[in-house]
């Protein structure tokens, strides 16, 4: 059997009788401490609600859908988001379109947001670029339906970027 | 002055009411305080602020936290014992109470031709006493583990009860040699003798002992580095696993009246206790009562200072009840000014100076008490847990031996008159 040669720190006298290594961790502390006391601007957290940490340029966060120039959604429903999610959390119900040009537009769109993963794979599948992802991250609800979003919802301006 | 008065000020029962006031002050009523000191100086030590929302500074979160302990189910196990689950808690919090009874606060100042001091009950065998109701805390603590029915409880008991037992020696025999020094046991006599130059103090007559003392009383107080019973990280919480609500919060005061405890004898025999070093020499007899009105006026500024630190825009930014708070400030300074400016010019009845003594004492005790309990915050929150077996040995090994040989080191420097 091989044996493995395992390698301690060899410590020195004043690392072996441990206080003077108590005292210089005990000084780190303290320096970090005084710090954060005098100058809290230096420290590296964000007071939430009144100070929101910036998210990335790409960061999937609700989702929102596109209006043509008229105001109507530019959604088809061509079902290609519903069919692409992976936790089926969109569901389509088609209906005629008064433009014959466009054939079908939707009747509902839901999201349920309790479902979604936010992998954004209806934003890559969607030939219209009717849906992409806002940054907005803040979705907390007091009931469960509160968060299935619907047409009017998602397609809210004023609910904004994010 | 009205006779009742005077009888009142002279009597044993009052001054011994007052200091279980100061007792209960420091204890149960700080234990808030404490909290919220804990968890603040907790962030600020790890580059967070802590709990700052609740109030100015966040203080009122102590009473959220109270509060919400006191709402919770209190839940006693399956299989558990009952009555020794539900005593475990009483004994470990009566046992820390019960240990502030000798802690003196002010030294004997003469009152209306009778000596008076802020001391509970001043045992001729102080320190005997604290040690002997101290060992009590380790039944609490196996008696919480052994009742629960639960093996991570079982478990941390068996550690307390190993680890208090195994340190109490150390802490003893750490004792033996400021008793030598000192020559006394009564509590009250072994800070009135390090009154005098800063190397009378006890730090400076048995530094060893001060480091055995130290380390001896954070196992004691089952405290990081010596928080083994309750190591969150191996045994869920330790003897306390299966404890809510309230008698969980037992365990929670107790440790803090502990902490409290053992923070106070650190001040009272090694720190010189209400004593500041040379002050008889440069301000002669009365120093303590002339320095009482400078003491009230250090307190002013420093709620001057509080008053208006909490109402920059940066606090009330994040917390409500600034103005109230800066306000209650500003009279708590007009308040300790007036006083101040009364007992500045009343300095030469005898009485007042008397009554300017012990508060000028008290306050010393007091800012030497609170810095050893930062101390326990401190390194709680820089230093990592032993292991057992390095536990065991620092105990046995090391501070064992250390103690015993001080005990002769002592011996030999109080014979030849050097300490």
């Amino acid at each position: 059997m091989g044996t493995k040669k395992i390698y301690r720190p060899q410590l020195g006298f004043w690392e072996k009788i441990y206080l003077p290594e108590i005292v210089r961790g005990l000084g780190i502390t303290m320096r970090h401490g005084l710090r954060s006391l005098f100058k809290p601007e230096t420290m590296p957290t964000y007071q939430y609600p009144e100070q929101k940490r910036p998210v990335a340029e790409r960061f999937r966060g609700r989702h929102r859908l596109r209006r043509r120039a008229d105001g109507s959604p530019r959604c088809v429903a061509c079902y290609c988001c519903q069919t692409a999610c992976p936790t089926g959390a969109i569901t389509i119900v088609a209906e005629e379109a008064e433009n014959p040009d466009i054939e079908k537009r939707p009747r509902s769109f839901e999201i349920n947001l309790l479902r979604c993963i936010f992998c954004g794979m209806c934003v890559e599948a969607c030939p219209k670029d009717a849906i992409y992802m806002t940054r907005d991250y803040e979705l907390a609800e007091r009931t469960r339906e509160q968060l299935r979003y619907g047409l009017e919802q998602l397609l809210d301006v004023e609910k904004g970027e994010g | 002055m009205p006779e009742w008065i005077q009888t009142t000020l002279t009597s044993n029962w009052f001054w011994a009411a007052l200091a279980l006031v100061v007792g209960y002050a420091v204890t149960l009523m700080g234990l808030p305080v404490y909290t919220w000191w804990e968890r603040r100086g907790a962030g600020m030590l790890q580059m967070r602020p802590g709990p700052n929302r609740r109030g100015p500074y966040g203080i009122v979160q102590a009473i959220a936290d109270a509060v919400k302990l006191a709402m919770k189910e209190d839940f006693v196990p399956a299989g558990a014992n009952r009555l020794l689950h539900a005593l475990a808690p009483m004994i470990i919090m009566t046992v820390a109470l019960t240990t502030f009874a000798v802690v003196p606060w002010t030294g004997d100042v003469q009152l209306l031709g009778k000596s008076v001091r802020l001391q509970v009950a001043d045992l001729n065998v102080g320190i005997i006493f604290v040690l002997a109701i101290a060992s009590l805390a380790v039944h609490g603590i196996v008696l919480a583990g052994w009742s629960s029915n639960n093996k991570y409880s079982l478990l941390g008991g068996l550690r307390g009860a190993a680890q208090m037992v195994s340190y109490e020696i150390a802490m003893g025999l750490a004792l033996v040699a400021v008793i030598m020094v000192t020559g006394s046991v009564s509590i009250h006599q072994m800070v009135a003798d390090q009154a005098g130059p800063i190397w009378k103090w006890g730090i400076f007559q048995a530094p060893l002992a001060f480091i055995i003392y130290l380390a001896a009383s954070y196992a004691e107080a089952n405290r990081v580095p010596f928080d083994l019973p309750e190591a969150e990280s191996e045994i869920v919480a330790g003897y306390h696993t299966e404890y809510s609500s309230l008698r969980f919060g037992l365990f929670y005061m107790g440790e803090y009246v502990h902490m409290a405890v053992s923070a106070a004898l650190m001040a009272l025999l090694f720190f010189g206790g209400w004593h500041l070093p040379w002050v008889e020499q440069l301000l002669g007899p009365q120093a303590y009562s002339r320095l009482f009105p400078w003491l009230l006026g250090a307190g002013a500024l420093a709620a001057l200072l509080l008053a208006w630190d909490v109402n920059r825009p940066r606090r009330r930014r994040f917390s409500r009840g600034n103005g109230i708070m800066a306000v209650i400030c500003l009279l708590a300074a007009l308040v300790l000014i007036a006083l101040a400016v009364v007992v500045g010019a009343n300095s030469d009845s005898a009485w007042v100076a008397a009554l300017a003594t012990l508060g000028s004492q008290l306050v010393i005790m007091l800012v030497k008490f609170l810095f050893f309990f930062w101390l326990f915050i401190w390194v709680r929150w820089t230093l990592p847990r032993f292991r057992y077996d390095q536990l065991m040995r620092l105990g046995w090994k090391v501070l064992l031996p250390l103690g015993l040989f001080n005990i002769g080191l002592t011996a030999v420097l109080v014979l030849a008159g050097i300490v």
